[in-house]
């Protein structure tokens, strides 16, 4: 599979700036004929990345980078986002993303990554004191 | 870029219903659960929200929608959505309110279940005659 089509934005960790991105990758999903509903399901993956690397990354460029591109053969097959900042790592409760909260009830937030999970086909992350980088792909 | 959020309220005999146009972010969900624990407090023990108009949500504004729904359960009342995009009705079941919350595909539909008489108990016969 090879790279047909890409793009960098470069966000500010300002409130709402998560639409942007969001609006930006479903533009390419749809453009690529990805089916409206799996495109709105990228949308809200990318803008939970987006707010996950704002509120817990700590960054203090203030910036959230996201690289949005387009992948396959003859035609498109799979688009790719990938969501970094260069804060100091999510913290664990946050990467392991799970359903309970510490008291064992369940849990009302930090609902970001189980999300993005289940939204996307494929997830990668990694946090570490350098930042986290989360790719997302979606096949269309 | 920023999208507030419209809330508009209509009282009906019964139930209320929260009418949302725009973002449901976690200002959006501040501003649904200012309007339902307004409603609660009038003595609504049923509130239908109706998301026609709101066709972008994220994590942190539902999870201002499960407290709503929580107050709404320790009431027993009764707490339903209608008009979901297929998205938004994923992002529920993955969060768990579908477990406790009813979901209706429109207004008519969600109205027609929330406001008919309460069936009888099973074994019940009617007395009238």
């Amino acid at each position: 599979m090879r790279l047909l089509h890409q793009k960098d934005l470069v966000l500010p960790m300002l409130p709402d700036k998560e639409l942007e991105a969001g609006e930006e990758a479903s533009e390419l999903a749809a453009e690529a004929s990805m089916d409206a509903d799996r495109v709105d399901e990228l949308r809200l993956a990318v803008q939970e990345a987006f707010i996950n690397a704002s509120e817990h990354s700590g960054a203090s460029d203030g910036r959230v980078y996201v690289n949005l591109a387009l992948l396959g053969g003859e035609r498109p097959e799979l688009v790719q986002v990938t969501v970094r900042d260069t804060g100091a790592g999510f913290p664990e409760p946050v990467l392991r993303g799970t359903m309970r909260n510490e008291e064992g009830r369940p849990r009302k937030r930090g609902w970001g990554l189980t999300l993005i999970r289940r939204l996307v086909d494929e997830v990668e992350i990694e946090s570490g004191t350098h930042g986290t980088v989360v790719v997302m792909r979606k096949k269309i | 870029m920023t999208e507030s959020l419209k809330v508009r309220v209509d009282r009906r005999d019964g139930l209320a219903l929260v009418i949302t146009e725009g973002y449901i972010n976690n200002q959006g969900g501040e501003q649904i659960a200012q309007a339902a624990n307004g409603l609660i407090e009038e003595g609504y023990r049923i509130l239908l929200l109706n998301l026609a108009g709101s066709k972008i949500v994220n994590s942190i504004g539902i999870s201002i929608l499960i407290e709503v729904l929580e107050r709404m359960l320790e009431l027993q009342g009764k707490l339903a959505f209608c008009n979901l995009t297929p998205t938004i009705k994923k992002t529920f079941h993955i969060m768990g309110l579908t477990q406790y919350a009813q979901v209706y595909p429109d207004e008519p539909a969600a109205l027609a279940e929330l406001l008919a008489p309460a069936s009888p108990p099973p074994g019940a016969t009617n007395s009238g005659s």
